[in-house]
């Protein structure tokens, strides 16, 4: 209870201390909220994106042409081989005679050109249906290499370039991300350092009455964590309102991409936001409290 | 008990601002420091709550020698005081209350307590009614009172008063160095560093005088009102 109430002291201290001197706390959440939002925006973008990048993913089937002498037993085996994958939804065993019948569908308005087949030169094969295009590069001259198959199909260039696309989305992520986090980081440390150097009296006081380190280093702790988390909650308000925008304008524009509004998208958004302007904060305030404030 | 024992406190570039002092002041004693401006009156009372360490001698807190302390051990040892600086230190952005309850807050007591010890500190020193009142907005004499009334809150076992009296009126003067005797009358070993002659030679008790660095007098007030005159001039 003691512990309880002592929290509830610095932290009121805290707060109290950023409303004191509210123009520089103004400026540090505004400047933190904006590198924030930047951030949720990337998030958001990137997470459409790996969206679309897996719906355009699960259109791209591996095609595996079989054979004509190809034992029965050996594609069962093939096929149950690659059910086994947890990464395969399907393989689908296409006939010699399902395959001229899909053609024939194909071709209905012009059937002249089927006229000269004298005999069915298609091929069977089996059709590898999988979320992970990455899988399916991967598998290509592995199966081309077995005995019964004659020849591998997957539009490998449109498969490497989602991939590259996820790549380079989430390198980018990865660098903003960081880059950001250090600017805030530099933000909040920056105004955590005025603050103690605009009471440098204050603390020398502190220390002559007997304060702990902690008791002097935890209000600016505190006041960096609510920097942070203000920052936060701000930013979590413009990228949630965006997200929505952006949702809608995807789903106008780009309708034949089935991207749904996910409610616990939202919420992950909300955690790491808040999580990230937390550690931030306290990281922030930490390094500067700890470089600048000799006890 | 307060133990220096050749004491002596050299900065650079070879200014002595303590040299060789040698003092004992007893649990509950009340002493007067006296001297001039550089007499080494600050130097002294720092040394006592490890602000500074001295360059040779012992300083004893109660048996405890201050040099051997830890970092760690700095803070418990400044809890054993309470201190009414020169330039008094309120916080002014803090009310007369949270002012005083701030240093029960570093003893770490919060809350209701607290608050009520604060009211009684207040009470103590007559300044309860500005309890809500801001430093910058009470009298010069009002405000040496909260900062006595922060530094006894805590019930501490020495207090020091760095020139409590300056800048006021002789008869607040009187009422400030009635109170410290009052708080003395506690059992809190009072230690109060003044120029004020008028307040020396209105209470009858131990004078220490310091020049240059030195002792030069160490008496009672009556054996020292004679010279009293000579050590300030």
């Amino acid at each position: 209870m003691a512990a309880l109430s002592y929290t509830a002291t610095l932290f009121t201290s805290a707060v109290v201390n950023a409303w004191r001197h509210r123009t520089m706390s103004v400026i540090t959440v505004l400047i933190v909220s904006l590198m924030m939002t930047t951030l949720g925006m990337f998030l958001v973008i990137e997470n459409e994106l790996s969206l679309m990048v897996a719906s355009v993913g699960k259109r791209v089937n591996l095609i595996i042409y079989l054979e004509d002498d190809a034992p029965p037993t050996d594609v069962l085996a093939l096929r149950e081989e690659l059910l086994a994958d947890s990464r395969v939804n399907t393989v689908e065993y296409i006939t010699k005679e399902e395959a001229l019948e899909r053609l024939r569908t194909y071709l209905e308005d012009d059937p002249d050109l089927l006229q000269p087949l004298l005999d069915n030169p298609l091929q069977a094969s089996l059709e590898v249906r999988s979320d992970d295009p990455d899988y399916l590069l991967t598998q290509v001259d592995y199966l081309a290499a077995k005995r019964i198959v004659e020849d591998v199909d997957l539009p490998q260039d449109l498969v490497e370039n989602l991939l590259q696309v996820i790549q380079i989305v989430r390198f980018l992520g990865f660098a903003l991300g960081g880059g950001l986090g250090l600017v805030a980081l530099f933000v909040i440390g920056s105004a955590i350092r005025l603050t103690v150097y605009a009471r440098r009296g204050e603390i020398e006081v502190l220390r002559l009455m007997g304060a702990s380190d902690h008791f002097i280093r935890l209000p600016f702790l505190l006041e960096g964590i609510f920097f942070g988390l203000v920052g936060a909650l701000v930013s979590f308000v413009l990228v949630g309102a965006s997200y929505i925008w952006v949702h809608e304008l995807l789903q106008q524009t780009l309708s034949f991409f089935p991207v749904s509004l996910d409610a616990t998208y939202i919420l992950r958004l909300f955690l790491t936001l808040t999580l990230f302007g937390i550690a931030i904060g306290s990281l922030g305030s930490y390094l500067s409290v700890r470089r600048f404030l000799t006890i | 008990m307060i133990v220096l024992r050749n004491v002596s406190k050299v900065f650079d570039p070879h200014i002595t601002a303590l040299d060789d002092v040698t003092l004992s002041i007893p649990q509950g004693d009340f002493i007067f420091l006296v001297g001039h401006n550089g007499a080494g009156k600050t130097t002294l009372l720092s040394l006592l709550v490890r602000a500074d360490q001295a360059t040779s001698g012992v300083v004893l807190i109660g048996g405890q020698d201050l040099a051997l302390l830890k970092g760690s051990e700095i803070p418990l040892l400044r809890r054993r005081f309470g201190i009414v600086f020169q330039d008094l230190k309120l916080f002014p952005s803090k009310t007369v209350a949270e002012n005083v309850e701030l240093a029960m807050q570093v003893q770490g007591c919060t809350g209701k307590r607290a608050r009520s010890r604060a009211a009684e500190a207040l009470a103590l020193v007559g300044l309860e009614h500005r309890a809500t009142f801001l430093p910058g907005n009470i009298s010069g004499g009002e405000r040496r009172k909260a900062a006595i009334a922060r530094a006894i809150v805590h019930q501490p076992e020495i207090f020091i008063a760095d020139e409590p009296t300056a800048s006021l009126s002789p008869e607040v003067s009187w009422e400030i160095t009635s109170l410290l005797m009052q708080i003395n009358q506690l059992g809190i070993t009072t230690i109060v560093s003044t120029h004020d002659r008028d307040v020396v030679d209105g209470f009858s008790r131990r004078v220490v005088a310091l020049d240059g660095g030195r002792i030069v007098r160490d008496v009672q007030v009556g054996k020292f009102q004679e010279n009293f005159s000579n050590a300030t001039a």
